[in-house]
């Protein structure tokens, strides 16, 4: 009584029975194949990873369901993954690629409209500079990622507006590409002159690891704001990152490693995955690392928030991913990031309809290249290093920051902000003085502000 | 509401109303009809009488020409589809979100209407103006929502009643400033909020799972599919479906529309098979939350018809044959067994112990899901938020309000249940290889592993022959490769890992592998490896010749 259909080869497609899926179904077997996949490329199996690579694509598609979307990013990172250890065969098929700055500013722009994070985290941002400058006369304000001119627009309504009058208000704006921060001072200058506040733009065109800080310009006698939004993590490669390479173990023959796998008995397993074939995508421990919260050693974060701290700043605002994306082993950052994207693809779901080409663009040229960075790259290619508030706050202790409690009247804007959305899913907390906001129970994004110490 | 003399009454049969001949006299209690502000909400033929005889009759000029409505009830347009001839009212945000524009001046005493402020100064003795209303034919006024993105700013689609589109536009486009303090709804218009308080915790249905219901209607839908309920039906009624669980929880958070015929056989084959398996038994009402209702016959004539089980068993890919075998049987067990089907969804039940684990392990997902909200909500509401520092709290947020107002026109998509999020967890939860076995049992074909976790022999046995065959003939090394042959490795993981199953291990769960665990999973996926590689060459073979008679081989493999 089986129908014979399925024993004859090159019957329909491949996987016919596929098709029938659920889609709750479709969801937990791509979660599975996604899981088994990485498994395959952690272990340099990549007969299997092809294999499951194939499966996935069967069944992912950027445009269906969220579980398919974020499999199609994450199948698609991990091909980045295993492409990499053939560096010719990778940057050949990358060769022709183009990417249009107009195209990345727009889809930035998107995200600042359609969800709420980019909003969230300048309201919190300016109310914590606005509570720190009262009464101050001369503010400078440093801004790590100059992009989104609406954040510094809406300060300086806030600062004229303020009883004490505005003060001398300088911004300084610090972007890689110089159509951004010309934009953003047309628009700053603009606003200052209409309502009447003396102000000053300084763009600085570097990227942020060459940022020399004398260059920002820092006068005694101003008070000093430093704004970071999702800028600190791409300084977190730590020492032994920087020696290591991205993924260059040479893979020429595909059944050498089959064999190897094939023949390996249980004993030996636990020698594999500790063998150079896996831990040349990560480090050798260091015992710095051996306690869950402890920082490894960074010269680059490091140098990089003390050249910040010799600034003195009243205030320096924080927003980070809450999402442990610097994990040593790839299966440490696939598990953790599947549920940080799963939650911002929901976020998508919730935002968007699929068929919205805005939401497939973000999904692809924000989302997607995170991931491919956090699964991808290694080494000092790896921007995405996105680590959670506990570890922050350490670093900014052992930095000499303190920690500058954020308002009660900032948590309610924040909050109204996220009612604004009309969406359940948004869930704000405040957790020790900082801010976390999440998607269902799933926390994405903290804010926290800090202020010189001595 | 008419305002007659000072007071409001209701809509009655004119009584009270006389027509004076418009003279404002002034502390008389009669006064003319004024101006009506908005379409009365109830249409009663009373009502239309009053109109015609009162309305037109009591303007200064005395007209009774062409009375406004005809003498039959007032003709109400569907909501949002205009009289084409009416007059489009477009209301700016403020307007419509105003609640006492006209202010006193002795007083500062506030009022939504000018009447009604007119009417308060006659109290300070101050002069006071009535306007009458206007003599000419009343135009049906119909209003645009002012927020552009919304379907209802459209002039075609206009509503026809201010109250309306006041209370439409807080509802969509205003913030939700009316909180339950019983429970965590937000409402934007006090009136709902009313409303809901009212009846907020006045009944309550609890189901045995434990999940409480305001409403009769999704309580008794809740209990026709809920899992605690199964075990006493699944005491009667042995040889029904299991479906995976995962399938469960989508019934309960929504209700889908009947999934495609096809869709039907999945859960049913796997149910025979596990119909002598005492430690698997199944539920009714889970199955029928898979089915329509209407097919809920289907794994009553499973249970009774061991021939047609047998069919159902075999035929493990999704076609039509199945429910065209079960519609032979559906006509012979009809009648009795729909009855004592109905008899066991509704009544409580002590559940088995795989039940109770399948049982509370899924509602307890959602309920973590709504109390997680619950509490966070409860977070939110901080008690000494005052409305007015809110509606003061425009200077952070001034900029963003106007573009996330934009963002709320696309509704949210579906349920919990298909978020990436809610999948993850439920992988997480159920364990990557059960997950696995679910969706082969989901497609016929049975994987020997059981959630809780015991190889069952005779199962396995029994479905090597024809999942192994299967799964070579349709070529996949990889999924079906675990199921058939890592049975007992998938156990072994399945046992050596339970406590690492939760939301904060996640490194290490959706491995289900316990990498950084003990040395046990090891084995396990060692196992798994080696079996992805005889699958792949089982796969290799299959291909080139249609696998049927390596079955042997995999098993050969297997052991």
């Amino acid at each position: 009584m089986f129908p014979m259909m399925s024993l004859s080869p090159g019957f329909m497609s491949p996987y016919p029975w596929l098709k029938e899926l659920k889609p709750e179904e479709r969801g937990l077997y791509l979660i599975h194949l996604l899981v088994t996949c990485a498994n395959h490329v952690a272990t340099g199996s990549l007969e299997n990873a092809n294999i499951a690579l194939d499966q996935i694509c069967n069944l992912a598609t950027p445009d269906g369901d969220t579980m398919q979307r974020l499999a199609s990013y994450f199948s698609e990172a991990l091909a980045d993954r295993i492409l990499r250890t053939w560096p010719g065969i990778y940057k050949a098929s990358r060769s022709t690629r183009i990417s249009v700055v107009a195209e990345e500013i727009l889809v930035r722009k998107m995200f600042f409209e359609f969800l709420p994070f980019m909003k969230v985290a300048f309201v919190i941002t300016n109310q914590a500079i606005i509570e720190a400058m009262e009464g101050e006369k001369m503010v400078h304000v440093i801004d790590l990622n100059a992009t989104e001119p609406a954040q510094w627009r809406a300060l300086i309504q806030d600062l004229s507006a303020r009883p004490e009058g505005p003060p001398h208000l300088r911004i300084t704006g610090i972007h890689h590409q110089k159509e951004v921060l010309e934009q953003m001072a047309h628009v700053l200058t603009e606003e200052a002159e209409k309502l009447d506040i003396p102000f000053q733009f300084n763009p600085i065109i570097s990227k942020l690891e060459n940022l020399d800080v004398e260059k920002l310009g820092v006068k005694t006698g101003e008070a000093l704001a430093i704004s970071s939004i999702m800028q600190l993590h791409s300084l977190l490669a730590s020492d032994n990152d920087l020696k290591k390479k991205s993924p260059s173990t040479p893979m020429n023959a595909f059944g050498v490693h089959l064999q190897r796998v094939a023949q390996m008995n249980q004993s030996t397993l636990g020698e594999l995955l500790e063998k150079d074939m896996v831990s040349s995508y990560s480090p050798s421990q260091d015992s710095a690392s051996s306690s869950p919260l402890s920082t490894t050693t960074s010269k680059n974060i490091d140098n990089f928030l003390s050249s910040l701290w010799s600034l003195s700043p009243k205030v320096m605002v924080v927003t980070e991913q809450d999402s442990d994306h610097n994990g040593k082993s790839l299966m440490e950052r696939i598990s953790e990031s599947l549920y940080f994207y799963a939650a911002l693809f929901d976020c998508m779901e919730s935002a968007l309809p699929r068929a919205s080409l805005e939401r497939l663009k973000m999904e692809k040229m924000l989302l997607g290249e995170e991931i491919k960075n956090i699964i991808a790259c290694e080494g000092s290619e790896r921007k995405e290093r996105h680590e959670k508030l506990e570890k922050w706050a350490q670093r900014f202790d052992l930095a000499g920051f303190a920690n500058v409690p954020l308002s009660y009247y900032t948590m309610l804007q924040a909050k109204r902000l996220l009612q604004g959305y009309n969406s359940d899913g948004y869930k704000i907390k405040e957790e020790n003085g900082c801010v976390v906001i999440g998607w269902q129970d799933r926390p994405l994004l903290s804010v926290s502000a800090w202020r010189f110490r001595r | 509401m008419v305002i007659v003399g000072g007071k409001l009454t209701g809509v009655d049969n004119g009584v009270g109303l006389e027509a004076t001949g418009g003279k404002i006299t002034g502390p008389h209690r009669r006064i003319e009809i004024v101006k009506f502000c908005h379409p009365m909400p109830s249409y009663s033929d009373s009502f239309s009488a009053m109109n015609d005889s009162t309305a037109s009759g009591d303007s200064s000029s005395g007209n009774q020409t062409a009375p406004p409505k005809p003498t039959a009830k007032k003709k109400r347009n569907l909501p949002g589809m205009p009289d084409p001839e009416a007059e489009v009212i477009a209301l700016s945000p403020k307007t419509l979100l105003a609640t006492n524009r006209f202010v006193c001046e002795i007083c500062n005493k506030g009022f939504q209407r000018d009447q009604n402020l007119q009417l308060h100064r006659r109290g300070h003795n101050l002069p006071w103006k009535l306007r009458q209303r206007s003599s000419e034919e009343v135009k049906k006024r119909v209003y645009v929502c002012p927020e552009p993105g919304c379907i209802h700013h459209n002039p075609s689609r206009a509503l026809g009643d201010l109250t309306g589109i006041k209370k439409h536009f807080c509802r969509k486009h205003g913030e939700k400033k009316w909180k339950c303090d019983k429970c965590s709804k937000n409402y934007a218009v006090q009136s709902d909020w009313k409303a809901h308080s009212k009846i907020c915790g006045s009944r309550e249905y609890k189901c045995d799972c434990g999940t409480l219901f305001l409403r009769r209607d999704s309580f008794i839908t809740h209990r026709a599919f809920c899992d605690a309920l199964a075990g006493e039906s699944g005491k009667k009624n042995t040889a029904l479906a299991p479906p995976s669980a995962d399938e469960d929880p989508k019934i309960q958070t929504n209700l889908p529309s009947p999934p495609p015929p096809a869709m039907e056989a999945p859960p049913s084959p796997p149910p025979p098979l596990q119909a002598s398996s005492p430690s698997a038994p199944p539920s009714t009402a889970v199955v029928s939350s898979v089915l329509p209702l209407h097919n809920l016959e289907l794994p009553e004539s499973a249970r009774h018809n061991p021939a047609t089980t047998r069919i159902l068993e075999e035929t493990p890919t999704v076609t039509d044959s199945p429910v065209n075998c079960s519609s032979n049987s559906l006509s012979s067990n009809n009648g009795s067994t729909s009855s004592n089907v109905f008899a066991s969804l509704f009544a409580s039940s002590t559940s088995s112990g795989i039940l109770q684990s399948q049982a509370t392990r899924f509602p307890d997902l959602f309920e973590t899901m709504a109390h997680t909200k619950q509490t966070s909500d409860v977070a939110l509401c901080t008690s000494s938020e005052p409305i007015s520092l809110c509606l003061a709290m425009n200077q952070g947020s001034s900029i963003f309000k106007t573009a996330g107002q934009e963002c709320r026109q696309y509704a949210p998509a579906p349920q919990p249940a298909m978020s990436a999020t809610a999948l993850l967890q439920k992988a997480a939860q159920v364990g990557v290889a059960a997950s696995n076995a679910s969706v082969l049992r989901g497609l016929g074909i049975v994987s020997s592993l059981s959630p809780s976790g015991e190889p069952q022999r005779w199962g396995r046995q029994e479905i090597e022959s024809e999942g192994a065959s299967l799964a070579s003939g349709l070529g996949l090394g990889l999924g079906l490769g675990l199921a058939c042959d890592g049975g007992s490795a998938l156990t072994e993981l399945m046992l050596g890992t339970p406590s690492v199953f939760g939301p904060k291990h996640a490194t290490l769960d959706l491995l289900g592998l316990g990498m950084a665990a003990s040395g046990g999973p090891t084995g396990g996926l060692s196992a798994i490896m080696k079996s992805i590689n005889d699958g792949l060459d089982v796969a290799a073979a299959a291909a080139a010749f249609g696998g049927g008679e390596y079955s042997g081989q995999d098993m050969g493999r297997s052991s």
